[in-house]
């Protein structure tokens, strides 16, 4: 059987053959979501996560002639920072917060069939914005290059599609198109964590 | 329904969906930005991992023109040149992993020489010491596996002896039953027989720990004897006492830490998972009788590094149809890919 091989291969070989442009540039991609991926499961513990990010690097590039394509680099990554914090926390007799359950189909859609329900004011609710929150942020930060960026700028900074053509030097049309396919990879990946794409919607909109 | 209600509708149902989802990123908020300075530190720790890396990529690369250009070097091709073989000493200390500061020197009269990224090879006969936070493992003759945790100084002697100044050494003597490794310290002698087990022995007091096998314990007032799950302490005054040490205790995690990782490219996966219960001590158990099968039957392809055992089997076993979780008393459970 025939396997493809992700894109991010070359990536990762142009790092090592001596490529720092790209290896600053995978830096700056993945440091910050490997940052709050760690810092969410370790209670909001600021250096114990910038200690496991740090670990996390040290060891994908120790083994990075080892990565051959099968997934993108960004979950090679998140596989490896997982692991890294199994063995901090265990290293130090230290709960690992449980979020990772969030991501079972049943707790999520749990969650979604309560905001589905009457009380219009649960959205506001401190509950739904940790969790479901978390949820959401995490599943931008899983969005490929820039995908994540672009929905933040538009539904949290509010800025037109113009002002964000203007931050990614490209035309309006493409980042359109940039926010469209956004959009969709968002859709897809939080639908696909969800099992279901019709329960996505929050009380007050209707 | 016409085909324009159709278009209606759906163009509706379109808009309807982006604002929802454009409503949910908005009260999700803004991610979170680590602070600069954390970002400049990691990435200086990272630049230089990946110097460091480049560097063994590159000398691994002169190695192997030299050898080719000498003709006097046996070279092993392994589908993508992972390794030069060198004729040498088979008595040799081979170096596994190193944690944080590791230190050798050849006698007491030599100097202590930090053991530095791409250092594989030692004289057979030595001392060795680790730093405060470090580890350290090491190959002795015949496959012994030595490990040292964090303020340990170990002497190295021929014949596979090892005298324990102070601190905590692992020593997995591996499948097969031999004549075996001697660990000494001044509390007395731990003999093994195919066995893994831990010695503590700091400011006098003494404690052994069994994994897997048997120790025998020569003290200068008795000869005592202690079997895997058994962990016996000796205090200063002579008192012995025994308890119990589960194999998969997390007490043995700094030496799972530590473990060297075979090549398991080309190799079966029921090689990997039969690794992975020496070292964690963890049973390995399958959903279905026939993935036991598959495991024999699937190889892997990949090399990994300085990862533990778990890591190892996270980044191999993505490679293959089959997934791993921990059942509720702590074997390790293989199931097929796709559970609904």
């Amino acid at each position: 059987m025939a396997q493809t091989t992700h894109i991010d291969l070359q990536t990762a070989r142009n790092i090592l053959a001596g490529d720092d442009a790209t290896f600053r540039e995978l830096f700056d991609r993945f440091f910050p979501r490997l940052y709050r991926f760690a810092k969410v499961r370790l209670d909001g513990d600021h250096d114990a996560a910038c200690d496991v990010v740090q670990q996390t690097f040290c060891k994908a590039i120790d083994n990075l002639d080892s990565y051959r394509g099968e997934a993108a680099l960004y979950t090679w990554f998140c596989q490896i920072c997982r692991n890294t914090l199994i063995d901090y926390c265990r290293a130090r007799n230290r709960r690992m917060q449980q979020f990772v359950l969030l991501e079972d189909n049943e707790p999520v859609r749990a969650i979604l069939e309560t905001l589905a329900g009457p009380a219009v004011d649960q959205p506001e609710t401190q509950t739904w914005r940790s969790d479901v929150g978390r949820l959401v942020q995490a599943t931008v930060d899983a969005l490929p290059t820039h995908y994540g960026d672009v929905l933040e700028w538009k539904y949290v900074d509010g800025l037109t599609v113009k002002e964000i053509a203007s931050r990614l030097s490209i035309g309006t049309k493409a980042a359109e198109s940039l926010l469209t396919r956004a959009r969709a990879g968002f859709r897809d990946a939080l639908g696909e964590m969800l099992d279901s794409t019709d329960d996505l919607t929050p009380p007050s909109v209707t | 329904m016409s085909e324009n209600s159709e278009t209606r509708n759906s163009s509706k149902d379109k808009r309807a969906d982006r604002d929802v989802l454009a409503e949910l990123i908005k009260r999700a908020g803004r991610r979170e930005e680590p602070p600069r300075e954390a970002y400049e530190r990691v990435f200086a720790v990272a630049e230089e991992a990946l110097a460091r890396k480049r560097e063994q990529r590159r000398a691994r690369g002169r190695r192997l023109s030299l050898a080719l250009a000498a003709g006097v070097v046996a070279v092993v091709v392994a589908g993508a040149l992972w390794q030069t073989v060198y004729m040498q000493d088979p008595g040799d200390l081979r170096i596994d992993r190193v944690a944080g500061i590791a230190e050798w020197r050849a006698g007491t009269e030599s100097e202590w020489e930090t053991l530095r990224a791409g250092t594989d090879r030692l004289p057979p006969v030595g001392e060795l010491r680790t730093g405060s936070g470090s580890g350290l493992s090491v190959r002795l003759a015949e496959d012994i596996s030595l490990r040292l945790s964090a303020d340990t100084r170990v002497a190295i002697r021929p014949e596979a002896e090892v005298v324990l100044d102070g601190g905590k050494v692992y020593i997995d003597a591996g499948l097969n039953p031999r004549t075996g490794v001697r660990l000494v310290t001044e509390a007395g002698t731990a003999t093994d027989i195919g066995t893994q087990f831990e010695v503590r022995y700091v400011d006098g007091d003494y404690r052994l720990r069994v994994r897997e096998g048997r120790v025998n314990l020569a003290t200068p007032e008795d000869t005592l004897s202690s079997v895997a799950g058994e962990q016996l302490q000796i205090d200063q005054s002579g008192a012995v006492a025994r308890s119990r040490v589960a194999s998969d205790d997390p007490e043995w995690a700094w030496a799972e830490e530590l473990a060297p990782v075979p090549d398991f490219d080309g190799r079966r996966l029921s090689e990997l998972l039969a690794w992975i219960e020496r070292e964690t001590g963890r049973e390995v158990i399958y959903e279905e009788p026939m993935l036991e099968l598959k495991a024999e039957q699937t190889i892997l392809r990949g090399t990994v590094r300085n990862l533990t055992p778990l890591q190892t089997l996270d980044i191999l076993l993505v490679t293959t149809d089959l997934r791993y979780e921990f059942a509720d008393d702590g074997k390790i459970l293989i199931y097929a890919k796709r559970r609904t």
